[in-house]
């Protein structure tokens, strides 16, 4: 036992009282611990773990106003500032407060109770350094980000390992998840649950059937998952999904509500929350929910510009067009380089403007936004491109309207529903016969360029057809079905000339570009079956 | 609270590796014993309230029981009790390792108190069912406590005795369940040379 040292070990300890500090600081020293740096709170702990890596973190659960120590946990993740080496250990006031993280997704090493004892420390900190030593390999591999590779170690392990069983065969699941394996996945989830009852073996057979679209099995899924485990948090958010998909939005924002009961630190959960009820017309619910998504975001990862221009939008929705503005200035000095964000602020101040009758400072607003969807169109969402569309109209500005809606077009240009929001949108300004022609003929070439490209897919010219599709791709990068050829295209290419990480990662790349549009379902899920048999075939 | 008592129980252990004083030693068994009885009212009322579900996941019994085996001997100089724990290395087991640690600790804290010179920890496993017997050498348990099976009997307030240990233990046995079958908790009088011995099963 004497052999045994944490001597040279970079140690970070984590706690609000410092009085714990001390005591965890005599706990480690007499174990050959040197290098021990400690912080008194959240941010000051992802502060130093960004700067610095540590081999050993002792977090404090608790740490007061701030962060607690799950959101330092996931901000490090997130942040990719947490190697798979590192010994992440939770310290908790109270056996049962990790009762409720076993079911979160963001999991450390291990926790341990009060009062943590020198003996129960030195087992676990043994253990755990025995553990990341023998899957060293699968940590290398899982922090270069190569999920197939960890997926193979991950099986070579399970045999070899036997005592890490439990936690590899999850892991195991999360990759093949992340890798788009769902098939895979699938069958290891329903391997798993023949065994015993596990609830993230349901949670992810849940998120597989959501995958497929197959939104009822889903649900009933995730209900279980919550039935049997009150805590798992996740399954919350999954179902509200879910039901949203059902196009039950009361009963997702009610599902959000419970959840954010459970646990009210999240930002990404406050944030949907706010989105629900703003469709929901919950305005109050809304404004609540957005004023502490952007208080939970400060200083995260986790902080996006729409939690700034949500609450803005909802502020004027409730007749505070002042706080509105000011939050709008927010935006403006903290998101600088998010050009979808500044579009959404100019968009907003236009709005405010408009309302308080400043027809002149509004459209000055909306010129500038068109001035920055013109930097980089490409990063400017769907429902953003509409509304500047809208609002340029609106005052007069047709020429920067009709550009944004041919690029509109020329990304999506198979989407019926956008096409009619547009004239709509036209309608209402009162040009609807001059949409029609835009969007005809944008229309048109798309689908004269794609059909040359289909045509060498077809007659087998594989390579060119690529090449052909690639260039296309320059310019609508996010048309789904340029995409779904240019993915096809690749796959005959690995069949016939030989698979290759390269050729993987681009059907996957083509492949997520086009997951979620309905039309494709059918052929993607042939070409997504057929992408995972190469992906098995290769291993 | 729970910062409190950690942190005093903490300051102890310091006083303790400095200067191996027998009271100091008993206080820290006493304020574990305290500790280990607020966690698991804690989790009774906490589980009850639907506030948490158990954390089932695979574990080591032997890790877990070497483990409580080293936390508890290091408090236990000066008595010449011996802890023993007899587990095969390769012993796998789903359950909640807090909870079930936490009931094993207390197990231990009321075998010491009336073994003569040893109490052993046997785990094993049989039928889809883990078997981890809490034995001492002591007397045994009185026949009443006997036939009621496990249950919340020998509540005797006059010896200090509650029987929330007991209760604990089942309480987190039967929250337990897998294929349609709940843990239990057995006493018998099987233990070493006819001492105590408590069976926690679990499926």
């Amino acid at each position: 036992m004497s052999l045994w040292t944490l001597k040279g070990k970079k140690i970070l300890v984590i706690d609000d009282y410092p009085e714990m500090r001390s005591v965890l600081r005599s706990v480690l020293t007499p174990l050959g611990a040197e290098e021990i740096s400690t912080a008194d709170s959240g941010e000051e702990a992802i502060d130093a773990i960004c700067k610095t890596p540590f081999d050993i973190i002792l977090c404090d659960y608790n740490l007061g106003d701030g962060k607690d120590g799950q959101q330092v946990l996931e901000e490090i993740k997130l942040r990719k500032a947490l190697r798979y080496s590192a010994i992440f250990i939770m310290v908790t006031a109270e056996n049962t407060a990790f009762m409720v993280m076993g079911a979160l997704e963001h999991q450390p090493d291990d926790y341990l109770s009060k009062p943590v004892t020198r003996t129960v420390l030195q087992a676990r900190l043994q253990k755990l350094t025995e553990k990341k030593e023998a899957l060293a390999e699968l940590g290398v591999a899982i922090d270069k980000g190569n999920n197939l590779a960890a997926i193979k170690l991950c099986d070579h392990f399970i045999v070899s390992e036997a005592k890490y069983r439990g936690e590899l065969v999850k892991l195991k699941c999360d990759l093949m998840l992340n890798e788009g394996l769902y098939e895979d996945a699938e069958s290891l989830c329903k391997q798993v649950l023949a065994e015993r009852d596990t609830p993230w073996a349901s949670f992810a057979l849940g998120k597989i059937r959501y995958h497929h679209q197959d939104y009822q099995q889903a649900e009933q899924l995730f209900e279980q998952v919550i039935q049997t485990n009150v805590a798992f948090v996740a399954a919350y958010d999954w179902l509200a999904k879910t039901q949203l998909q059902l196009q039950d939005k009361a009963s997702a924002q009610k599902t959000l509500l419970d959840a954010v009961e459970r646990s009210p630190k999240s930002v990404v959960r406050q944030r949907e929350l706010a989105e629900i009820s703003e469709g929901n017309q919950d305005f109050d619910t809304a404004e609540r929910a957005r004023r502490k998504a952007v208080r939970l975001g400060k200083n995260s990862i986790q902080a996006r510009a729409q939690d700034y221009t949500g609450l803005a939008k909802v502020l004027l929705k409730n007749d505070n067009g002042r706080e509105a503005l000011r939050t709008i200035e927010l935006v403006k000095s903290q998101f600088k380089e998010d050009t979808q964000a500044q579009l959404i602020a100019a968009l907003t101040k236009s709005e405010i403007y408009q309302h308080s009758g400043q027809s002149g400072n509004a459209k000055q607003a909306a010129e500038e936004a068109m001035a920055l969807y013109q930097k980089n169109p490409d990063c400017i969402d769907v429902g953003t491109s509409l509304e500047l569309v809208e609002v340029c109209l609106g005052h007069g500005i047709a020429d920067s309207a009709n550009h944004v809606t041919e690029h509109l077009i020329a990304n999506n240009h198979e989407d019926d529903g956008l096409s009619d929001r547009l004239v709509q949108i036209y309608n209402n300004a009162g040009i609807g016969d001059v949409s029609s022609e835009i969007i005809g003929t944008a229309r048109k070439e798309m689908r004269r360029i794609n059909n040359q490209g289909a045509d060498l897919l077809n007659s087998g010219k594989a390579e060119e057809s690529i090449a052909y599709f690639e260039q296309a791709l320059m310019r609508a990068p996010l048309n789904p079905v340029l995409n779904i050829n240019a993915a096809h295209a690749y796959l005959l290419l690995a069949r016939s000339q030989g698979v290759t990480e390269d050729r993987l990662d681009k059907i996957h790349h083509h492949l997520q570009l086009c997951d979620c549009v309905e039309a494709l379902q059918d052929r993607y899920r042939i070409l997504d079956k057929a992408y995972q048999q190469l992906v098995r075939s290769n291993g | 609270m729970k910062n409190s008592l950690a942190v005093l129980l903490g300051d102890i252990d310091i006083l303790q590796q400095k200067n191996g004083d027998d009271l100091l030693s008993k206080m820290r068994i006493e304020g574990n014993r305290l500790n280990d009885r607020f966690m698991q009212l804690l989790s009774i009322y906490r589980i009850e309230n639907k506030q948490y579900a158990l954390n089932v996941v695979e574990h080591s019994v032997y890790d877990m029981l070497e483990e409580v085996r080293l936390e508890n001997e290091s408090m236990l100089y000066g008595r010449s009790i011996s802890l023993n724990v007899e587990c095969d290395q390769s012993l796998l087991w789903h359950y909640d390792r807090s909870m079930v640690q936490g009931v094993i600790n207390t197990l231990i804290h009321n075998a010491y108190r009336y073994a003569e010179s040893e109490v052993l920890l046997r785990a094993t496993s049989k039928d889809g069912m883990l078997k981890i017997d809490i034995m001492d050498d002591g007397g045994g348990y009185p026949m009443a406590m006997l036939d009621s099976e496990g249950g919340v009997a020998g509540i005797d307030f006059q010896a200090g005795n509650t029987g929330l240990g007991h209760y604990f233990a089942r309480f987190v046995a039967e929250a337990h369940s897998a294929h349609g079958r709940h843990g239990a908790v057995h006493l018998s009088n099987n233990g070493l040379a006819h001492g105590a011995c408590l069976s926690f099963i679990l499926p």
